[in-house]
């Protein structure tokens, strides 16, 4: 069975986030940035979800950093988007577009 | 908000920690305390660790998809044979033998058909499935418990034995390759610091202190004292391969210096500290406890 490398849309949205957010990416700053940037409460379990199929798909990679006091003594974990991760959103980008030309009542509604 | 109000629920806490999946459980335990003490409230929180653990359970079951394959269908298999007279007089033996083909199905589906993992689940249904029914027909009596009750206790009793009898394939390459990484970090680790910290105090004894003691806790050679010697902070697998009278100063071992040229490999290894951490700590290893003798005079 060929392996399912395409994003879903949560995926879609928080790699986009981690691109955005660079070196300092983990749960709390992505789904402030899902927030703000693209509207959604996305529940923090929903987003670490993701970013493990996100891992497990090879496109994002992880580091555990340091434990703070504010967080419990407990440490926060990096994400970082790997070259595959933005070769994926790209492709997702291109496919999108493909998708949304030539659909008469969208472009309607655009002008 | 003040100190007391400031700290999350703790039965949630507790909840996180036992019914979360391992991978991203301290990380995301962290986030929700983090975003708590930006001043949300306590049912947010709450709301925020049941959709945790709810993903949870749903992406672990996505991933063990062959052992809920093999509990669904062997309960399923399991309740129906119930109600057939023919199998009255040793039900639950019956029923699991019937429920095996549903997981030799599953295996067969997931590419990691093995008899050994076949076999165990099937020895645990049939020691799991005999307990329940044997209890609850003493204690209350068949016909009472509800139908509802019996699914779920038999798919639960399946999921179980499925659990404890089979293993995906991935995850046990992951250990494999997991362990791997770790004995050759390991190594290479021992390798390096082994050779250059070797110390031996009073020089003119050498020659004498050359070919014994040989092996560990063995005695000193004649006219021989004690060096004060020991392995400082050491993990397990080292503190194991120190089996020659050749001490460290720092941190490692010293032992079979042919090792010397080996190159070292760069190895990402994170589990290194815990592994070292959860190993014995060879603090004073004592090589040269008990009184002195020569080596020949004990052949």
């Amino acid at each position: 069975m060929p392996k399912r490398n395409y994003l879903g849309e949560l995926e879609l949205m928080v790699l986009l986030a981690l691109s955005r957010l660079g070196d300092d990416a983990y749960g709390v700053p992505i789904s402030k940035e899902l927030l703000n940037l693209a509207g959604r409460e996305v529940a923090l379990g929903s987003i670490y979800a993701a970013l493990d199929r996100l891992q497990q798909k090879g496109f994002v990679t992880s580091l555990l950093g340091d434990p703070t006091p504010e967080r419990g003594g407990r440490a926060k974990r990096y994400f970082r988007v790997t070259p595959a991760g933005l070769r994926a959103v790209r492709m997702t980008r291109t496919a999108l577009t493909n998708l949304w030309s030539g659909i008469p009542l969208l472009e309607g509604r655009r002008s | 908000m003040n100190g007391k109000e400031s700290n999350p629920p703790r039965l949630a806490i507790w909840l996180m920690r036992h019914a979360c999946p391992r991978s991203n459980n301290e990380a995301l335990t962290g986030d929700l305390v983090e975003r708590f003490r930006e001043g949300r409230s306590y049912g947010w929180f709450w709301n925020q660790v049941l959709i945790a653990i709810t993903v949870g359970v749903l992406t672990e079951s996505r991933r063990h998809w062959p052992q809920v394959c093999y509990a669904i269908t062997g309960t399923v298999m399991f309740t129906a044979f119930l109600g057939i007279p023919i199998f009255e007089r040793n039900p639950h033996v019956l029923q699991v033998l019937a429920a095996l083909p549903a997981l030799a199905v599953a295996l067969l589906m997931n590419c990691s058909f093995r008899w050994a993992s076949l076999l165990r689940t099937g020895v645990i249904s049939v020691a799991l499935l005999e307990i329940p029914p044997i209890l609850l027909a003493e204690v209350i009596g068949p016909h009472v418990i509800p139908a509802f009750f019996w699914f779920l206790l038999i798919f639960s009793t399946l999921l179980v034995s499925a659990w404890l009898g089979c293993r995906s394939p991935q995850n046990a390459g992951q250990l494999v390759v997991k362990h791997s990484r770790v004995v050759q970090r390991q190594y290479i680790e021992f390798v390096r610091h082994g050779e250059y910290d070797m110390k031996v105090a009073g020089g003119e004894k050498l020659a004498l202190t050359s070919c014994e003691p040989m092996f560990t806790r063995l005695r000193l050679a004649l006219r021989t004292v004690p060096v004060p010697a020991r392995v400082i902070g050491d993990g397990l697998v080292t503190a194991l391969r120190t089996g020659i009278d050749m001490t460290a100063q720092r941190s490692r071992a010293a032992a079979l210096n042919g090792a010397k040229g080996l190159e070292l490999l760069k190895v990402k290894a994170p589990s290194i500290p815990i592994q070292e951490a959860v190993a014995l700590r060879a603090e004073d290893v004592g090589h040269l406890h008990g009184g002195p003798a020569h080596f020949c005079l004990l052949r």
